[in-house]
């Protein structure tokens, strides 16, 4: 059996009509960076399902122009915590008119749709794709502009752990410190209904994040609560709103708009990304905008920047990443936490596992800084240890055990991507 | 890669003669013809197109037969049923590699409004069982098609499947992208769930023309046959919506890109 085949098959399985859902069961809604990276597979068997992937999202944004994390499914047998009751953004003014999350997440969607323009331009062109798309993907960038730039540095602050996608990261453990927590005795809890407890957050994790969420909601997420206990400037998440800064301006060139502004913010976003330079730890790593201090852990997201042409310290990056720390010639997928932390765990969630959307952007960064043979070893390894694992959400770094839920979009997507990728190379 | 056979349609091919249909037909890259039956006339005509077929070394994937002819295999003695016998006798001994029965009868319509539907199927059924029981089948396949509520019973993959597994005896299913379009809420989703049983793949488009003149997804529909490791033929029909020079090659290049 192909792997391109099975990755088809669970795309295909997981589309709900207008979107993909992650996974059925763990993840019943449409999730913003999840469609980002599902488009960039879907786009090649099915370019309009990837447009819709896409526009079902943006469908879905704030007046303020954000894009919200999740858009939830108007279906009551659609369990998720926190739901739609917990963030009634009906009630939200400026919010979408279906029900939403009023977090965000990484804006990699301007990149996303640039790809799937390209998958098929003529088809992008009879459905008038781009030039719908651009409009929205102007007022999301200029959301993180003018909203989330809470710090000096000119780069976009986060304000709870799940913004980042990675959501119980090491990177985010002393940003958590101070945060109070929700009565843990009465979580709920229903995704442990479908994977073990010991591959997701604890429930002393759990209850921060709801508090920050809920904290966000009760302020209308507004994004002036000026002492909220949350604010971080992530290296990924920057870095991939400045890759997607990069595709604007090859959107708005395509469609003869003037470009000139986007590559600016995308040049101006690569300059203030090497503030987030962590010397001793040889790795971005995230800044706490409250106290002005950088994070001093190793993880996956410290080494996403080399998405970025023109980002400083390349060669300590792949230094760090073929280094004990990830161990990226040896292992078969690189572990979303550094391997030399007492604080590493093989299947607890983003404490460790390796995730495929994060082996992907170091493949996307490898082709950038022409490690095209290394890109090519990680499309090999993604497409073996997905369909070993039955297109896990994420898996053992060592091993490729998988953990998390089976039949996982962005797996199956992804694999797909640099299968299709690099056998067009062979050709 | 397997390359997928495809096949068009003689009737859609602007000749006269079956010779001279097979030379279009292959000018364009087309790899078989498909011969079609619609009535108990045309049955005669297509065991002898068949024969012709046969003596002149002409590829033919896929006979199609309407189903009102099945229909009246209940009257086990009427001269219907014999031709149609006759007509699957020859196909398997002529190694053609499918037999699509499409039950494409008004009578679909009408027994849904009058509520006698599943005395329809009950009939349908029953001379299917007939069928395969009177024509010992080698490597031909025969498959049922499923065609939209306004005339048939039979409307989804689904459907087929339910009633291949009522039959109880080798049928497999033909799929046919127009009547897709207005019965299947996901037609990949759709042909995924019957991919052990689908032997035939009939590419018409959502405005009854031909792959590509109207809104089907062919690229969707491509890499889910693909998923589904499909190795029967696909017969190209539909009615060109512009001069069949120019519109069938268009239509088979849209298949050899996508399946």
């Amino acid at each position: 059996v192909s792997g391109s085949a099975e990755a088809i098959r669970v795309l295909v399985k997981n589309w709900r009509g207008l979107y993909t859902v992650p996974a059925p069961g763990l993840y019943p809604h449409q999730w913003s960076w999840d469609s980002g990276f599902i488009a960039f597979g879907l786009r090649h068997i099915s370019p309009r399902r990837a447009q819709q992937e896409l526009e079902s999202l943006f469908s879905a944004q704030w007046a303020d122009g954000r894009l919200p994390q999740i858009v939830f499914a108007p279906d009551p047998a659609r369990r998720y915590s926190p739901g739609t009751d917990f963030w009634a953004s009906e009630s939200i003014a400026g919010s979408s008119t279906v029900p939403t999350a009023g977090l965000v997440q990484p804006p990699i969607h301007a990149w996303s749709a640039l790809a799937v323009y390209r998958a098929d331009p003529l088809e992008s062109k009879r459905r008038g794709f781009l030039a719908r798309c651009y409009p929205r993907l102007v007022r999301w960038h200029d959301y993180l502009r003018h909203r989330r730039v809470r710090g000096n540095s000119g780069l976009a602050s986060i304000v709870h752990p799940w913004e980042s996608g990675m959501d119980n990261s090491p990177a985010w453990d002393a940003f958590l410190k101070m945060v109070p927590s929700v009565d843990e005795s009465d979580l709920p809890r229903p995704d442990l209904e479908h994977v073990s407890a010991n591959e997701r957050p604890s429930n002393s994790e759990y209850g921060k994040y709801l508090h920050l969420a809920a904290r966000y909601r009760d302020h209308g997420c507004d994004d002036r609560d000026t002492h909220h206990p949350f604010l971080a400037e992530d290296p990924a998440f920057n870095a991939i709103w400045a890759r997607s800064e990069w595709a604007l301006a090859e959107i708005a060139q395509i469609l003869g708009h003037d470009e000139e502004a986007h590559r600016n913010a995308a040049l101006v976003l690569t300059s203030a990304i090497e503030e987030l330079w962590n010397e001793s730890a040889s790795c971005y790593t995230a800044r706490d905008v409250r106290l002005g201090t950088l994070g001093n852990m190793r993880t996956i997201a410290g080494l996403v920047p080399l998405i970025l042409p023109g980002v400083g310290h390349v060669p300590e990056l792949l230094g760090l990443l073929d280094g004990k720390h990830f161990q990226f010639r040896t292992l078969p997928l690189t572990p979303s936490f550094d391997l030399l932390s007492g604080e590493f765990d093989v299947s607890r969630y983003w404490r460790g596992p390796a995730w495929f959307n994060t082996a992907w952007l170091i493949a996307q960064g490898l082709l950038a800084h022409g490690r095209r043979a290394d890109a090519a070893k990680i499309g090999a390894e993604i497409e073996r240890c997905a369909l070993l694992g039955e297109y896990p959400e994420y898996v053992n770094p060592f091993t490729a055990e998988p953990h998390g839920a089976r039949g996982f979009s962005w797996t199956a997507s992804l694999s797909l991507d640099l299968a299709i990728s690099f056998g067009e190379e062979k050709k | 890669m397997v390359m997928t056979t495809i096949s068009i349609s003689a009737d859609l091919l602007p000749a006269g003669s079956l010779a001279k249909k097979w030379d279009l037909a292959h000018d364009w890259g087309c790899d078989a013809l498909t011969l079609s039956s619609r009535d108990v006339a045309e049955v005669a005509s297509t065991i002898s197109l068949l024969r012709e077929a046969v003596a002149l070394g002409i590829p033919v994937s896929t006979i199609m037969v309407d189903v009102d002819l099945v229909v009246s295999l209940v009257d086990v003695d009427g001269p219907a049923q014999r031709r149609l016998v006759d007509l699957v006798r020859e196909a398997n001994d002529a190694g053609i590699a499918e037999i699509v029965v499409a039950p494409n009868s008004v009578a679909g319509d009408a027994n849904r409004r009058s509520g006698s539907a599943s005395t329809s199927q009950d009939r349908l059924t029953d001379a299917l069982v007939l069928l395969v029981q009177r024509t010992t089948l080698r490597d031909c396949r025969l498959c049922l098609q499923a065609a939209n509520r306004y005339i048939s019973t039979v409307n989804t993959l689904a459907d087929s499947a339910a009633m291949a597994a009522a039959v109880g005896l080798p049928l497999a299913v033909s799929a046919n992208t127009f009547h897709m379009n207005i019965e299947e809420a996901d037609p990949a989703k759709s042909l995924l769930e019957c991919a052990g049983l689908l032997g035939h793949f009939h590419a018409v488009d959502s405005t009854g023309g031909v792959p590509g003149s109207g809104q089907v997804d062919w690229p969707l529909i491509g890499a889910t046959l693909h998923a589904m490791s499909f190795r029967g033929s696909i017969t190209i029909g539909g009615i060109p919506d512009s001069e069949p020079q120019s519109a069938i090659p268009a239509a088979l290049n849209t298949l050899r890109r996508f399946t």
